[in-house]
């Protein structure tokens, strides 16, 4: 299934509010997230996904748009496919 | 509390196996614990580190903290601990501002990678302050900044405050994740590890992932960290947890979302001049307030509103001033003005509602407690923020409310400012609302690193929108 797509449906099921999300749709000026609900739909993310993001690394400057995390997923899904000696794309 | 390391180890004998767990996954036991402490302890002396001098320390939550913190404690040195917004100077600046001996960045992976730089000779500290454990520094929104000196003796009243009103024996770990160069924080590892709980360490990002993987035990958080829990659906990993809030009052969406899920959570009001007031407990819970004064606490309520406070002893011996030397300036030994305005109900809780220098007078003089205000519309509309500030022509009030909350509810909003406003005298109205086109956050500096709001700041910025 799509990433993107993926992301977006956790987005939808997580905001309760009835908002059209897409791939550039920006968590802070469009959904209104603070970077303590962004963390909330972060882990469960993580547990639909079952993939663990850098979270420590993650600011402001480069995580800002689904895209973003889209990138992000696919980069930590990669890393864990090469762990087990695949590769994810 | 561990002030030399006999004190630490008979904790650590005592409680070997308890854990301290930092970075969601590394663990080590409190018997390894006591070893780093005093390997750490002589390597600070092999540097020069002697009884007396101040060690300025910063840094993020890390094991390596606790360690290089507890070892200067235990070396018979005192820590000073700069939020990590000061490490923009450089250490020799730094030491010129605040008169210490030695400056550690701390290394995130190791103790032992922690480089000790030497900044000036001398015994800094003034002999007044024999009794020191720790000298804490708040910055101020203005630049300035407030450093405390906290004593052994208040360190181990406030401690012992805690574990009594909250029979803390009864738990098994306690969670960290604000920032360990706030006292309140460090304060619960000592507790920790003197009455032998885990001791889970995390920052601000992975805490979510810290409760659940581990659950919560003991946690100390402000009203807007129980609201995300809800949103990030974390209420099943609180189960046997305590929940201890302060800082700002619950709204009642939070105190029914707990409530539905068989969750408590205890308000509870200090100072670090002072250590604990005031606190809700499991035997005496009233929300909407922060309950009734601890035992050898007195608290009455000032002609002008402010709460006044006298306890002994209080946790700081006085705030501290560093040019040559640091010294003491304003003992505190008698009543103390806490900076925030309440009332004492009919049944002798405190309700704190709000702070002295937030007050707004009107044209007329008359005087209008804003978070009174944001109190009601954050609970009508069941917003996170807002903030109310005096109008530009001053003739009334306006409230500041995020873009987004205000265009997903509007309705709400508007609707509770007007219930609001019939309450309120006819030259105190609110007569404008103006949106913030970002959220109050960490990240853009609206929200403090202990989240709480930074109100100059958003009047500043968004008052004129």
């Amino acid at each position: 299934m799509d990433i993107v797509k993926q992301i977006i449906d956790v987005f939808e099921a997580s905001m309760k509010k009835n908002i059209q999300i897409s791939a550039g749709t920006n968590f802070r000026t469009d959904l209104g997230l603070d970077s303590l609900k962004l963390m909330g739909i972060m882990l469960k993310l993580e547990q639909n996904l079952d993939v663990e993001f850098p979270l420590d690394d993650i600011t402001p400057e480069n995580l800002n748009t689904i895209s973003d995390l889209a990138e992000l997923v696919t980069t930590a899904l990669n890393a864990q496919c090469t762990e087990i000696g695949g590769r994810h794309d | 509390m561990f002030n030399n390391p006999d004190s630490l180890k008979a904790s650590c004998d005592k409680f070997a196996d308890r854990l301290i767990v930092s970075n969601v996954d590394q663990s080590c036991t409190f018997a390894q614990f006591y070893q780093d402490v005093i390997e750490c302890m002589g390597l600070l002396q092999g540097q020069g580190v002697k009884s007396g001098d101040i060690v300025c320390i910063s840094g993020a939550n890390t094991y390596s903290f606790l360690v290089i913190d507890i070892a200067i404690s235990c070396a018979d040195a005192v820590s000073l601990v700069l939020p990590e917004s000061f490490l923009d100077d450089t250490p020799l600046d730094l030491a010129k501002r605040f008169s210490f001996n030695y400056f550690i960045l701390i290394n995130e992976e190791s103790f032992r990678q922690s480089e000790v730089q030497r900044c000036r000779q001398g015994n800094a500290l003034d002999s007044g302050l024999s009794d020191t454990l720790t000298l804490v520094i708040s910055s101020g929104t203005s630049g300035s900044y407030k450093g405390m000196a906290v004593t052994n003796a208040g360190n181990a009243a406030l401690a012992n405050d805690f574990a009594n009103v909250f029979q803390m024996g009864e738990y098994q770990s306690i969670l960290i994740f604000l920032p360990l160069t706030a006292f309140q924080q460090r304060l619960f590892a000592y507790i920790a590890l003197h009455h032998g709980l885990d001791i889970h360490i995390t920052n601000f990002k992975n805490v979510f992932r810290s409760i659940l993987k581990h659950g919560a035990g003991i946690m100390i958080a402000p009203p807007a960290f129980y609201n995300a829990l809800i949103d990030a659906e974390l209420l099943p990993h609180l189960k046997k947890a305590l929940l201890i809030s302060g800082m700002a009052p619950l709204s009642s969406a939070v105190i029914e979302a707990y409530d539905e899920a068989d969750l408590t959570i205890y308000q509870v009001y200090g100072l670090t001049e002072t250590g604990l007031l005031t606190a809700n407990h499991q035997g005496d819970n009233t929300y909407g307030t922060v309950g009734k004064p601890m035992p050898n606490t007195d608290i009455r309520i000032a002609s002008n509103g402010e709460i006044i406070a006298r306890k002994h002893p209080n946790l700081c011996s006085g705030y501290f001033y560093a040019e040559e030397s640091v010294d003491i300036v304003g003992e505190f030994d008698d009543w103390f003005s806490t900076g925030d305005v309440g009332h004492i109900d009919g049944k002798g809780h405190l309700v704190v509602e709000g702070r002295v220098g937030s007050t707004i007078t009107m044209p007329n003089g008359h005087k209008v407690q804003p978070e009174i205000i944001e109190t009601q519309i954050e609970k009508g509309a069941n917003i996170r923020h807002c903030v109310v500030s005096l109008n530009a022509d001053k003739n009334g009030l306006c409230v500041i409310v995020p873009q987004q909350e205000q265009r997903i509810k509007m309705t709400q909003i508007n609707g509770v400012i007007s219930a609001v406003n019939a309450q309120l005298p006819s030259h105190c109205k609110i007569t404008a609302t103006k949106f913030a086109d970002q959220e109050f956050d960490v990240d853009n500096g609206y929200l403090n690193r202990s989240l709480k709001i930074n109100r100059k700041k958003i009047v500043r910025d968004f008052s004129e929108a």
